[in-house]
């Protein structure tokens, strides 16, 4: 996508200030920096340098020199922009949901630096009063917290956990290896011992938790959500059930034109499948496999018959 | 050859950010290389206008100064509102901040967290390096964050093709949009809804294509009231109640939520009539009360039973 000018002379308006700065960087250095090809970034020193305060005479235009042999850049006159514009709407305030983000996820970062950079930012930014509000819901901080003593002291952990592929609670004792993000929702990787395999728990899906005294096991874990092992299922999704498709791992996906998606994704279990299908309402078809697609229909039928059986 | 743009831009800004005294219209056509270019008045008046535009769009505040007799005198920018203040950071802050940099996808935000990062060391010498960005799946909708802040801060209206849930249809919004939110993993922009006349959430995923922000300026509502609209979206007050029978094992969501009569069914409160017919159609609940969502229960039950009775073709 070509670049506008606005986004240009963002980059040119940053670009002085930053230079002046970090005295002797060189070409390929900043151009990293920036984001761009050093190439571009010679266009933007050669542009730069031809502007300048009414009048335009030798002492009254930006001054860089980038001519050197290896390549470093300084500035001898920046006119009037020696400092950077103060950060937008969408540029501060992507930073402070980070750092709210951040103050809710594991991890030994300094919490106190946490605070008062926040502070700082909100200081910084234009008109505090009239900065979009944003809220970030806690994320169960609370296991968080204590998820992340067991990861750093190394102790094995018992959940009663609300699986979503079973529908029921169950108990399992884990070793926990690292807590991730995935898709906006926080997750902790770990061994399952009664599974004897790696498994991922969601952490709103977890009851109830207890440290335990025990050491945990060392394995191998994969430092990423495992992929789903099961059955490969393609469905044909409604539009006005299309959002489900989001938390989904899909793949082969087709739209028609009234807005009918088909795509296909992996099921571990299913008969979370069949509930998740029930649930739409007709807004979601399982066109193969077969005996999925059965599976649908005789639990609909053997739900009806529950239906009208009852008394009323 | 006509000046660059970008080039024009730069000087414009240089003009005024160095003036100590509003600049007369006719003093930047007269200085401005790339004006010059301009084949008449009114070419120069549209030109100047629509910089003068885009400039303030970019956040570059470009007052206008008016005389006693209500004449435009000229335009100048403040260096105090321009610039970033000093932020002194020490190595610990540095650090935190690069972290919160990387809580973002690359796709989504990149651009605007690198760019926050580079003013921000133009300001403290420091280097933060490029943020590399960890999360590679974005959460859904999460592209749609940067206009919709800066629309918020302006109070500007915004419209999009939304798609509500359960919905099959595409409809156009136009919203007031007061705050965005996360809730649940998934982004919220809340606000007065143009259309509806009542403040609605509308979650970032169903937006479809693009958010435009329009030229309509509205007034922002109370903070207080902000924050009682999400305590709402999180916990919505119940439109009815229902009487359930569950199934022996399995139905965890709904059974959080029911109360157990001594006739051994379920009552269950719900806010919204349809999210609460999908809830029990997934946990295999049956309702038994009120008559018309045993009803709507059967047909949806019908419904997909048909669908998946025959084999696909």
């Amino acid at each position: 996508m070509r670049e506008t000018s606005a986004e240009r002379l963002s980059r040119l308006l940053a670009l002085v200030p930053w230079l002046e700065q970090h005295d002797g960087v060189s070409i390929s250095e900043a151009a990293s920096h920036f984001g761009v090809s050093p190439q571009e970034l010679e266009q933007d020193l050669w542009l730069t340098i031809c502007c300048g305060l009414p009048g335009h005479g030798p002492d009254q235009l930006i001054d860089i020199q980038f001519w050197d042999e290896d390549g470093s850049i300084h500035v001898i006159d920046t006119q009037s922009l020696d400092r950077p514009l103060r950060l937008t709407a969408a540029e501060s305030t992507a930073l402070l949901v980070g750092l709210r983000l951040l103050s809710q996820v594991d991890g030994d970062h300094d919490r106190s630096a946490l605070a008062s950079v926040t502070a700082k930012l909100e200081q910084a930014s234009d008109r505090p009063e009239e900065s979009p509000a944003v809220v970030v819901e806690a994320d169960h901080t609370e296991f968080m917290e204590r998820i992340s003593a067991a990861i750093k002291t190394h102790r094995a952990i018992e959940l009663e956990y609300a699986g979503a592929s079973r529908d029921e609670v169950t108990h399992r004792v884990v070793d926990p290896s690292e807590v991730v993000h995935y898709r906006g929702r926080p997750y902790v990787l770990a061994w399952c011992r009664s599974a004897d395999a790696q498994r991922t728990f969601r952490l709103d899906r977890i009851r109830s938790l207890r440290v335990l005294e025990e050491p945990v096991i060392p394995r191998r874990i994969h430092q990423e959500i495992a992929p789903a092992v099961g059955v490969a299922v393609r469905v044909r999704v409604a539009p006005g059930s299309r959002w489900l498709l989001e938390t989904l791992d899909v793949i082969d996906v087709v739209e028609d034109d009234l807005g009918n998606v088909d795509a296909t994704f992996v099921v571990a279990n299913p008969s979370w499948l069949v509930r998740l299908v029930l649930g739409q309402a007709g807004g979601v078809e399982v066109l193969d496999p077969p005996g999925v697609r059965t599976a649908v229909a005789v639990a609909a039928d053997q739900a009806l018959g529950r239906l009208l059986s009852n008394p009323s | 050859v006509a000046t660059d743009r970008t080039e024009r831009l730069l000087n414009l800004v240089l003009c005024l950010l160095g003036a100590r005294r509003a600049v007369p219209r006719s003093a930047l056509q007269a200085s401005v290389p790339g004006y010059a270019d301009a084949v008449s008045a009114e070419a120069f008046e549209r030109m100047f206008e629509r910089d003068k535009d885009e400039l303030r769009s970019m956040g570059i505040p470009v007052e206008t100064v008016v005389n006693a007799a209500g004449e435009v005198e000229g335009y100048l920018i403040d260096e105090g509102s321009y610039a970033l203040p000093d932020i002194r950071l020490d190595a610990s802050e540095l650090a935190t901040l690069g972290l919160a940099a990387r809580m973002w996808s690359g796709a989504a935000l990149g651009a605007h967290v690198t760019t926050a990062l580079r003013k921000i060391e133009a300001t403290t010498g420091a280097s933060l390096g490029q943020p590399p960005f960890l999360v590679d799946h974005p959460a859904p909708g999460e592209a749609h964050l940067p206009l919709l802040w800066e629309a918020i801060r302006a109070r500007h209206v915004v419209s999009f093709a939304y798609r509500a849930r359960g919905r099959d249809a595409m409809e156009t919004r136009v919203v007031e949009p007061w705050a965005t939110v996360r809730w649940q993993g998934a982004w919220y922009v809340v606000g007065m809804s143009r259309e509806r006349k009542a403040p609605r959430a509308f979650r970032l995923s169903r937006i479809h294509g693009s958010v435009t922000i329009k030229r309509d300026v509205f007034d922002m509502v109370e903070h207080r009231e902000i924050a009682t609209l999400i305590e709402q979206l999180a916990d919505p007050p119940a439109s009815g109640s229902a009487c359930v029978s569950l199934p022996v094992d399995g139905g965890l969501a709904l059974r959080a939520r029911a109360r157990p009569r001594s006739d051994g069914y379920w009552d269950v409160d719900y806010a919204d009539e349809d999210a609460f017919l999908g809830l029990a159609l997934e946990a295999g609940a049956t309702c038994v009360e009120p008559s018309h969502l045993a009803t709507r229960q059967a047909e949806a039950l019908r419904r997909v039973r048909d669908l998946h009775e025959a084999p696909h073709a």
